[in-house]
């Protein structure tokens, strides 16, 4: 899990250089708070399919609303 | 040989302000200048129709130009919303509104963000194969005809506008430019990613989005491989404006400047297949680039990106 994290904070870097990850509360608040918007998150989410060779199909995006979620969703798929 | 003479383009100046929309669909300032990057969206007139904004690319030619254009044997309109119902082509009516003589071609090319590229091909191919000297090559794909303004995937990003490049038979110069080799891919299992079915254009984006990031990149390195150049090597890269985000990721994956990979659609948005030669016209009448690759992605889903070269 620390591996997937390490790799979703560059990906959250690469999505937008603004967004700084300060500590890890900020992997369970939700992505708006911490600056990340719709595109930022597509961009993330693109960057995960690609990374763990998973499909994230529309229906789960919902629900994957912090990036802590979005870990242990991976985590469950790998 | 034949290449690229030179380029003309119509933005009708009749705009909608994103700004204004902002409270109405639910976005904020940055979302408007740093993700789509479109602060406004141009807009055809409500009797203008696609051949209308071609005429208009076509006299800014001529007034750029000084020439006529007496000499034309070939009209080729590059749209996927046609004057009317599509029921003549819309060159043809162009082709009647310009008032060309009688001998010269004209049919329509159906494709729509990567449309430039493959039209710059078939229209230099059938040129080359029938011994025509002359063509207009014209991209005018006017959205607004099918944009619901509730819809905030795409009242916020495409504009009107039309485009014409004079390809002409040549033997060369300094003001002469040549493609290389093209590069065409179709994803056509996810082709209702963007479409109108329903009357209103319909875009996912999130699909487009994954389409680009995943092939646009392979499809750049495979052309530039095909070529045996190296991306440090090229002057230019022109990619269809689809948003400034979406440009923005692509110069990242690729390790581009912002000076090689320029984003040009603050001011108008996206406009389909015009977006790229928007863009030539800008830098060949400036900075006078030796070699561009000009890459357009979309509507297909479909991807096509070629080398331009004034050597």
């Amino acid at each position: 899990m620390m591996k997937i994290k390490s790799e979703i904070a560059k990906m959250v870097k690469d999505a937008n250089q603004s967004v700084v990850i300060e500590n890890d509360n900020d992997f369970d608040r939700v992505l708006s708070e911490i600056g990340l918007d719709s595109l930022d998150f597509m961009s993330i989410l693109f960057s995960v399919q690609e990374k763990y060779n998973i499909d994230i199909p529309d229906e789960d995006i919902d629900g994957l609303d912090t990036l802590n979620k979005l870990i242990r969703y991976i985590d469950e798929k790998e | 040989m034949i290449g690229i003479n030179n380029i003309g383009s119509y933005i009708p100046q009749n705009f909608e302000s994103n700004f204004d929309k902002k409270f109405k669909l639910n976005i904020k300032d940055d979302f408007i200048v740093n993700k789509i990057g479109v602060e406004r969206v141009s807009r055809k007139l409500s009797d203008e129709d696609t051949s209308d904004l071609c005429v208009k690319a076509f006299q800014r030619l001529q007034e750029k130009t000084g020439s006529q254009f007496k000499d034309v044997d070939c009209i080729v309109v590059c749209t996927q919303n046609p004057d009317g119902n599509g029921i003549p082509h819309t060159s043809a009516v162009l082709h009647g509104k310009l008032g060309f003589e009688n001998n010269c071609a004209c049919f329509d090319i159906s494709l729509g963000c990567s449309g430039y590229v493959y039209a710059l091909s078939v229209v230099q191919s059938f040129m080359a194969s029938n011994g025509l000297h002359s063509g207009l090559l014209f991209t005018a794909d006017p959205y607004s005809k099918g944009i619901n303004p509730e819809d905030k995937n795409t009242v916020l990003l495409f504009g009107d506008a039309a485009t014409v490049t004079h390809l002409k038979e040549h033997k060369g110069g300094k003001d002469f430019w040549r493609t290389g080799k093209f590069k065409f891919s179709t994803f056509g299992r996810d082709c209702n990613a963007l479409n109108n079915q329903s009357g209103f254009i319909f875009m996912n984006g999130r699909t487009i989005f994954n389409f680009v990031m995943k092939n646009v990149p392979v499809q750049i390195k495979e052309l530039l491989k095909a070529e045996g150049l190296r991306s440090s090597e090229i002057d230019l890269f022109l990619f269809h404006q689809g948003s400034r985000y979406m440009i923005e990721q692509l110069r990242r994956i690729l390790d581009l400047s912002s000076e090689k990979a320029p984003i040009q659609i603050a001011q108008y948005g996206n406009t389909i297949s015009s977006s790229i030669p928007l863009m030539l016209e800008t830098y060949l009448n400036s900075r006078k680039p030796q070699k561009i690759v000009m890459s357009g992605f979309g509507v297909g889903l479909s991807l096509a990106s070629c080398l331009l070269m004034n050597e």
